[in-house]
């Protein structure tokens, strides 16, 4: 008896479990848009503080990633941008993720080029994490387009 | 029953290891930044210390030496070199860990004549000397 019967019981288990882990991720992929706010809120922020703290620290890095921002700190004559992130929005939809970057600083240089270079670092930095891929020049985070834009206040 | 048992620790170590793998790719993505801005940082503050050292030489007149030590080792394969511009800026460039570092500094003294050192592993102290100029003014510079 013993042995037969052990077998029938744990293939039935794990039937019963397939079914609760089957009803687990259907309600957790309700919940699934709302984590990818968070995340890529979480990632943005994070990113844009790097940004700063290299724009503060007034030293050039030769790599790929941090070429948009060696731009501004040569203009600005290797000193402090005194350069802070004031805010991160994020604006989820079913297809596309609207994200903008509010960032602070006390120089003379042009918004313009210090937000480009700072949306150019981000672009560069994010396409590296993990969940975040860049094709033809367009940031999309796992599936989604992320269309990222980076204010001066 | 023991291949039941094994299967069953077969699903642990994987989702185990999935946590695991997941932790560590995260945390290796936030070093890597980490570790380039604090050498950046370690640089701006020795930029900044030979930038206030040589305007100390320069008034303590020809002759005084400051004796400088990195403040951090230098690995196999890395380098820092500093550069005492004859119009009066100082560059420190420097490669760490496969990355090239550069800092320029407005000095504020006349330094006189441009003069430059290489650090390398093994030989990371330098010397900044005030010197008697041929023009009869005070010059810094640095060497090994």
């Amino acid at each position: 008896m013993s042995l037969k019967l052990r077998g029938q019981t744990s293939l039935e288990l794990m039937f019963l479990f397939m079914v609760i882990v089957g009803g687990v991720l259907l309600v957790a992929k309700i919940y699934y848009p709302s984590d990818t706010g968070v995340s890529i809120t979480y990632q943005l922020k994070s990113a844009a503080q790097d940004a700063c703290t290299f724009l503060n620290e007034g030293v050039v890095v030769n790599d790929t990633v941090h070429a948009p921002l060696d731009r501004v700190i040569e203009l600005n004559n290797y000193s402090s941008l005194n350069c802070a992130v004031s805010g991160v929005s994020v604006n989820t939809t079913s297809t596309s993720i609207n994200a903008v970057v509010y960032i602070t600083y006390s120089s003379r240089l042009n918004a313009t080029l210090v937000s480009g270079a700072v949306r150019d670092y981000l672009v560069a930095r994010l396409s590296r994490v993990n969940g975040f891929a860049l094709r033809n020049g367009v940031l999309y985070f796992r599936g989604y387009l992320v269309s990222l834009g980076v204010v001066v206040k | 029953m023991r291949g039941q048992i094994s299967l069953d620790l077969l699903f642990a170590v994987m989702l185990v290891s999935l946590t695991v793998i997941g932790l560590v790719g995260w945390g290796m993505n936030q070093a890597g930044e980490t570790t380039t801005m604090g050498k950046a940082a370690q640089l701006k503050v020795l930029a900044v210390d030979v930038r206030d050292s040589v305007a100390k030489v320069y008034a303590s007149g020809p002759g005084f030496t400051v004796i400088k030590e990195l403040p951090f080792q230098l690995k196999t394969g890395e380098w820092v070199n500093i550069t005492l511009y004859k119009n009066q800026t100082l560059l420190v460039r420097a490669e760490l860990g496969g990355k090239e570092y550069r800092v320029v500094e407005r000095l504020q003294v006349p330094v006189g004549v441009t003069s430059s050192v290489l650090l390398l592993p093994g030989n990371e102290t330098f010397q900044i000397t005030a010197v008697r100029l041929n023009t009869g003014g005070v010059g810094v510079v640095v060497e090994t």
